[in-house]
């Protein structure tokens, strides 16, 4: 099946993927819960056929479309951005870094585990300890918002994301730190 | 009669011409191409049947050698012998007054001269391969030097996923394996999915200054410390890295080896062992299991996950290395292929696959080493596409402005992980201008960044209200200008032809002094069947092709119309075979008459 002949009949293939949204490229349905098996097997299967290895000529185009493919496979992996992506198709767009309002309350626990992070001064064995107390935070989040997308809640939905993103940077924070 | 061929059923021969196409491992301390020849990849040795090609240059005021050649300056002439280049690649620094890539261009340009004197014929394209952990600059200035070297870049390569499919596992294996590759001067470590045809990289790590050559160093610093020398003259002091470099190697075979060498005119006599290697180099070696630990948590796997490990480089001989491996991952790492050539002939299979000769499924899925981003305001480094994202890959993000009225807006790029724009690398900046001016905050600007399939970025900022757009192809801030490339590119035609000259000149001498030899043997042997005016015109040519021979330059004369050296010599040559003809039929007839002389005709 290798190297595609760059007929019209692909070109406009190409183009057409370039419009679609993340769910619709990986013909998944616009859930929450995704199988990242099936993930997985769909991202092979698409870049098999639009890969800039295995496409003949107009190396730009398919370079394009392969990295939409990468892009969304990518959005789709991760939580908070997967989350983001099925807020925008259902029609609630969400700008994490202009869109940080959020009860003081969150906002408080925040600041405390960042103060908790510095308290660790580097200690690996401390931050590993913290990673796990923010990751099962993060895990209960993540059930609530999986029940607000099927209650088809999406306002709550929007507020839940705007906590995810926190954890996120949270627990990247830490990662960093851990690296280093 | 010629025979009619009949061939099997599904074994017709090919019908189309075979694209050729070669894999270059650009290595620190050796390099090597291979090919894809029957379905099969092989290495492609030079004309004295090396399979590895030093990456040593030596540059002389009319002559560049590479390889062989050049690592016998080392000693003799080490300021203007350049070895592990590779080091540098990237980086705004001169070696003997060459830029690193140039160094890297005279590498490549040996390699693909070994690779047509093999093929009898210029490859259509070549992958090279470039440590995983390559930034964007190093990357560039590879695929730069290649250009300099005429050569059409079909991908840059990860070198650990070159092994992995040099391994072939994706056919028999799947499951996540790790790859540990330790070379001459990089390590990388990357960790890779199989499933059926898929190589799916997960996450890459390393670092690429730490490699053999700093095992070298240590063995290097650690004979100074024991015999207590102070002053040290650059001659001893190569020889002596060549001799830690043996002692290393000697230490990857045995328990403890005697080391002498000469310092200060006074000869040294050391003993070696295990445990002295392993005291001074455990800390790098732990340095390379952080790496690994550091892969594999961003992989979300642990030790338990990784079904196989794979040595690649020719360092991961060490003994102390293996053991450590051994006892980190609780299993023995498969070695079965040469690790010093593993990765050419991952490349070379990869470079067939590119050239559209293979007819299997086989799709590679790699990743961009590091983090890309932006500076954003106070200094910060706003990430845009994290490390470890499946490539090619595009990812934009909206931006702002924070004045009253502001018109231009300047992009810096960075790479890397840290949070600070001055401990990431500055990779270039450009500037948006003609913004239509607009309260503070109202103007949008979505920056979109893009890796290609080489991991190579391009970036391009475009004001979304107006379309004021601007991009940038990012060059490596310490590469070469265009301008240098381009005399560089006339530089390396002009050698070409040099080359070639010098190449066709060795043809025509050696079949002149063939022929010449076996004339004068003539006519020793048969001087009465020439005349005497046939003897002079015959002493006359052997003399005229002497003198061009001996006498002249290979090297082309300046006007173009004037036939080369070679041509001259072969222009002789023919006249003398013609001139001679007559006598070598009169040999001919002699010869035969001598042997039918003395038997009766049945023996005929």
């Amino acid at each position: 099946m290798w190297r595609k002949f760059h007929s019209l009949k692909f070109m406009n293939n190409l183009e057409q993927i370039l419009k679609k949204n993340c769910f619709e490229l990986f013909a998944i349905e616009p859930e929450f819960i995704i199988d990242t098996a099936i993930l997985s097997s769909k991202l092979h299967q698409l870049q098999k056929e639009f890969h800039p290895d295995n496409t003949i000529n107009n190396e730009l185009s398919t370079n394009l479309v392969s990295a939409h493919i990468n892009s969304c496979y990518t959005t789709l992996k991760n939580p908070l951005n997967r989350s983001i992506a099925l807020l925008e198709v259902h029609g609630y767009p969400l700008d994490l870094a202009k869109d940080t309002q959020l009860p003081l309350e969150f906002l408080g626990e925040q600041m405390e585990l960042h103060e908790q992070i510095d308290e660790t001064n580097g200690n690996i064995s401390a931050l590993e300890e913290l990673e796990q107390t923010i990751n099962n935070k993060q895990k209960k989040l993540l059930d609530s918002l999986s029940d607000t997308f099927i209650n088809k809640d999406f306002q709550e939905a929007l507020n839940l994301t705007k906590q995810l993103g926190f954890y996120t940077r949270l627990l990247n924070s830490i990662a960093d730190k851990i690296g280093e | 009669m010629a025979l009619l061929q009949i061939s099997e059923p599904g074994q017709i021969s090919e019908p189309h011409h075979r694209n050729i196409a070669i894999g270059i491992d650009l290595g620190t301390t050796n390099s090597l191409v291979a090919t894809v020849k029957s379905g099969i990849a092989t290495v492609l040795k030079d004309y004295n049947d090396n399979e590895l090609t030093p990456s040593v240059v030596h540059y002389a005021p009319n002559k560049t050698t590479v390889g062989y050649e050049a690592l016998k300056f080392r000693t003799t002439d080490p300021k203007n012998t350049i070895v592990s280049v590779k080091r540098f690649m990237g980086q705004g620094v001169e070696l003997s007054n060459k830029n690193p890539v140039q160094i890297s261009s005279d590498i490549l340009s040996h390699l693909k001269q070994t690779a047509i004197d093999n093929l009898g014929e210029e490859p259509i394209g070549a992958v090279i391969t470039v440590p995983a952990y390559f930034d964007d600059n190093q990357r560039q200035a590879t695929k730069q030097a290649a250009e300099i070297a005429g050569i059409k870049v079909l991908r840059l390569l990860n070198e650990p996923t070159a092994a992995a499919i040099a391994y072939g596992l994706e056919n028999t294996e799947s499951g996540t394996f790790l790859v540990y590759d330790l070379g001459g001067g990089t390590f990388d470590v990357s960790i890779l999915s199989l499933n059926k045809g898929v190589f799916e990289v997960l996450a890459v790590n390393g670092d690429t200054h730490l490699g053999g050559d700093d095992f070298d160093r240590l063995i290097y610093d650690f004979i100074i410390n024991k015999v207590g020398v102070n002053h040290i003259n650059d001659v001893e002091e190569a020889a002596l890295m060549i001799v830690s470099r043996n002692t290393k190697e000697a230490l990857s075979i045995n328990e403890s080896t005697e080391v002498n060498f000469t310092l200060n005119n006074t000869p040294y006599s050391l003993e070696i062992t295990q445990n002295d290697f392993w005291a001074i180099s455990e800390n790098l070696l732990n340095k390379t299991l952080t790496l690994v630990k550091k892969a594999l948590r961003d992989a979300k796997l642990t030790i338990d996950d990784i079904k196989q490990v794979i040595l690649v480089g020719g360092s991961t001989r060490m003994i102390n290395l293996r053991t450590l491996l051994h006892d980190c991952f609780n299993r023995t790492p498969l070695t079965s292929l040469d690790p010093d050539t593993v990765v050419a002939l991952g490349a070379a299979i990869q470079a067939d696959n590119l050239a559209g000769n293979r007819v299997d499924d086989l799709l590679l899925l790699d990743v961009t080493p590091l983090s890309l981003g932006l500076e954003t305001m106070g200094g910060l480094a706003q990430k845009i596409i994290p490390r470890n994202s499946t490539i090619p890959i595009t990812r934009a993000q909206d931006f702002t402005t924070y004045k009253d009225g502001q018109t231009a807006m300047t992009i810096h790029i960075l790479q890397g992980e840290r949070e600070l724009v001055d401990d990431c690398r500055s990779l270039a900046k450009f500037s948006l201008k003609s913004i239509p001016p607009m309260t503070a905050g109202a103007a949008k600007i979505r920056v979109t960044f893009q890796i290609d399939a080489d991991g190579i970025l391009s970036v391009s900022a475009v004001e979304q209200n107006t379309g004021v757009m601007s991009s940038i192809e990012v060059k490596p801030s310490f590469g070469l200008t265009p301008e240098q490339i381009a005399s560089m590119l006339n530089e390396s035609i002009k050698h070409a032809k040099d080359d070639i000259d010098t190449r066709l000149f060795n043809e025509a001498k050696i079949d002149a002094i063939s022929l010449v030899e076996t004339i004068e043997q003539a006519m020793k042997t048969d001087n009465e069947l020439l005349t005497n005016n046939e003897e002079q015109q015959i002493l006359l040519l052997i003399r005229q092709i002497k003198t061009q021979i001996e006498g002249i330059n290979p090297k082309p004369i300046l006007e173009t119309d004037a036939p080369s050296p070679a041509a001259i010599i072969k222009q002789l040559s023919t006249r003398l075979n013609e001139v001679t003809s007559g006598f070598a039929s009169k040999r001919m007839n002699k010869a035969i008459k001598a042997g039918l002389s003395g038997k009766n005709i049945e023996e005929v």
